[in-house]
């Protein structure tokens, strides 16, 4: 998504007019960005709120170098992780030793035979793991963390986000078969 | 410091590009109201961090120019509050009592039907006076007057002073007559009566020495302010102060106390120790098997989640309310003042003191969670704290003794609010908004 040039200015020098225009632009797409990692709603749309007054306030530091859509979402998700760290602990679950999880998944040919499934039902299953998994799946596989970034990001050890990831896939991957199994796919009769 | 890598690749990518191609690009629409929440919480803190070297020098042309043609116009609506004006009907109808200005003195009140003065042209006229020579020397060189020199006044008789000049004379006898604090006779007795005269107006002027007056009010009202606590974080609360005070008015100045009631609301920080049973692991179930013909075997398995009761640390913000009682003294002083309005600056200290805490119980909401232990990690707030405020009154008298105000006001607090060693939170401040009403007790001044 490209912003206009000429809407980053005017935010900066703090016209409103502006300021909305870029919201408009932006808030669904950052709304569900900061659901990943809400409790419900409300707490979602609280952390797209201080996450776009956190954007105008550090708009004239933004150096255009990437896309500005990554780094508002950037900024949108350290808002979000900051405040859920700041208000509740997340249960991350222990870790259980070294984790290869490319072998646990090992010759797992389901994701070949998969058809595509509502956006709204993959919402749905992301938003029934318990908090721990669904944060680092959603940082490791929707924003393209490493298992180090989510580490740090989280003060956690990479076991434990291997471990989280592991565990998220897995209840995941039981959903989608789940679901598959209700919809009479014929891959699964 | 995060690093955003490629695109992961292993054995997992068909699940994980099945959730990234659905959701990657996914929108929800938030509510209405959001923007609005955003545009105020911007207004606020364009509000906190405003400053003023930034405006553009037209505006401060503009607004200094707004000002003093407000206070031209505002200065140009003083009546003098010690003079009543009255029409001038001829005595008999169609008679030319006196066809100028003219001023005397008499030793009865008059009265006439009150209507509007038109100041004329006026000339010379001469009529009976006394003790001139020392009028005389009372007026000012530069008023176009001149004391008329008539030979035989009785004591009933009034005194005339006479104006030789035009337009604005009777004003300037008036004027005059004020700026001598009523020494301008000094031979008449305090119960006299001095009238201005035009052709068709009169203004009576009873001779008093000019007094400063003195009178107490009351005042009560009620303050809503916003606070800006300026520490590592910078946030802002919403406040209420109940205002009770006296003020003591002499002339312009004004000196006035009391007590203030102030709610003050404050984050408060709470670390809550609670257990839950989570998911530790899972182990697989065999829930059946199959023996093909082939001897091999085919289980059906289960993944069984396994649970344990785990402690959990969270933090946890609730809204602290703390009552302070402040003493102010305050300073004033009247710029302007017309019939009803006046408008004046006040600023003083104030000393507060911590008279009472109403903490918030920390909002526990863990699914299937056992409270442990609830801490406290509320910064402790000053029990006393030195403030200084500066504000304009805006007053508008409804009657004689009666009056509501407006007082917009800038409070700058001495040390911060919060006792924290090493802290490097600058002195916070506060903006608010005084309204109220306002008793006058012997209120010496004519009714509006």
């Amino acid at each position: 998504m490209i912003v206009d040039e000429s809407i980053l200015e005017g935010c900066i020098a703090g016209r409103r007019e502006a300021q909305y225009q870029l919201y408009q632009k932006f808030a669904s797409t950052m709304l569900a960005v900061c659901f990943r990692y809400a409790r419900n709603r409300d707490e979602a749309e609280d952390f797209l709120q201080e996450g776009f007054l956190k954007v105008f306030q550090n708009l004239p530091s933004f150096r255009k170098e990437g896309s500005f859509e990554g780094w508002m979402k950037r900024i949108m998700i350290n808002h979000s992780l900051n405040e859920v760290k700041k208000n509740r602990k997340i249960p991350f679950h222990e870790d259980i030793g070294e984790i290869n999880e490319t072998q646990i998944l090992e010759n797992d040919e389901f994701a070949d035979k998969m058809d595509p499934i509502e956006s709204d039902v993959l919402l749905e299953m992301i938003r029934s793991l318990p908090e721990g998994y669904r944060v680092v799946f959603s940082l490791y596989v929707m924003e393209d963390y490493s298992h180090k970034d989510i580490a740090e990001a989280l003060n956690i050890s990479e076991n434990t986000s291997k471990t989280q990831l592991l565990k998220a896939r897995r209840l995941l991957k039981n959903k989608v078969v789940d679901y598959h199994k209700t919809r009479v796919i014929p891959h699964y009769q | 410091m995060i690093e955003k890598q490629n695109i992961h690749s292993d054995a997992n990518d068909g699940l994980d590009n099945l959730f990234r191609n659905a959701l990657g690009s996914h929108q929800m629409e938030p509510s209405g109201g959001l923007w609005k929440g955003i545009s105020r919480k911007l207004l606020w803190t364009e509000l906190a961090h405003f400053n003023f070297s930034n405006l553009p020098r037209a505006f401060w042309i503009g607004t200094a120019s707004a000002f003093l043609i407000g206070m031209i116009f505002l200065v140009s609506q003083i009546p003098d509050g010690k003079v009543t004006e009255n029409s001038y009907s001829p005595a008999i109808p169609g008679q030319n009592y006196i066809s100028s200005s003219s001023a005397f003195i008499s030793n009865s009140n008059h009265s006439a039907s009150p209507v509007k003065h038109h100041p004329e042209n006026t000339s010379s006229t001469s009529s009976t006076s006394t003790n001139t020579a020392t009028y005389a020397s009372l007026i000012p060189s530069n008023l176009p007057l001149s004391v008329n020199t008539g030979t035989s006044r009785t004591a009933n008789d009034p005194v005339i002073l006479a104006s030789t000049g035009s337009g604005r004379n009777l004003y300037d006898l008036v004027y005059m007559y004020h700026i001598s604090s009523g020494n301008l006779f000094p031979n008449t007795a305090e119960d006299t009566m001095l009238r201005f005269i035009t052709q068709n107006s009169i203004l009576n002027v009873p001779k008093t020495k000019r007094e400063t007056p003195q009178f107490l009010t009351l005042n009560l009202g009620i303050s809503p302010e916003v606070s800006v606590y300026r520490g590592e974080d910078l946030y802002s609360t919403t406040n209420y102060w109940l205002n009770a005070s006296m003020t003591y008015h002499a002339g312009r100045f004004s000196i006035s106390t009391g007590f203030d009631l102030g709610y003050i609301f404050d984050r408060g920080n709470y670390r809550v120790n609670y257990k839950s049973k989570d998911s530790i692991g899972f182990f697989t179930s065999i829930v059946s098997f199959i023996v093909n013909p082939d001897n091999t075997v085919v289980y059906t398995t289960k993944d069984i989640p396994v649970y344990d009761s785990l402690q959990h640390i969270a933090d946890d913000k609730g809204n602290n309310r703390y009552t302070y009682l402040q003493i102010p003294l305050l300073l004033g002083f009247e710029v302007i003042e017309t019939n009803h309005l006046s408008l004046g600056i006040k600023a003083g200290p104030a000393l507060s003191f911590l008279i009472g805490t109403k903490k918030a119980v920390p909002f526990v909401d863990y699914p299937n969670a056992r409270l442990i232990l609830v801490e406290d990690n509320t910064m402790q707030r000053v029990k006393t704290n030195w403030e200084f405020q500066v504000g304009l009154d805006l007053e508008y008298r409804l009657s004689k003794n009666f009056s509501v105000y407006a007082q917009p006001y800038y409070k700058h607090y001495f040390k911060p609010f919060i006792q924290q060693e090493g802290a490097s939170a600058k002195d916070p401040y506060s903006i608010g908004l005084g309204i109220g009403t306002r008793f006058n007790f012997g209120l010496k001044k004519t009714k509006p």
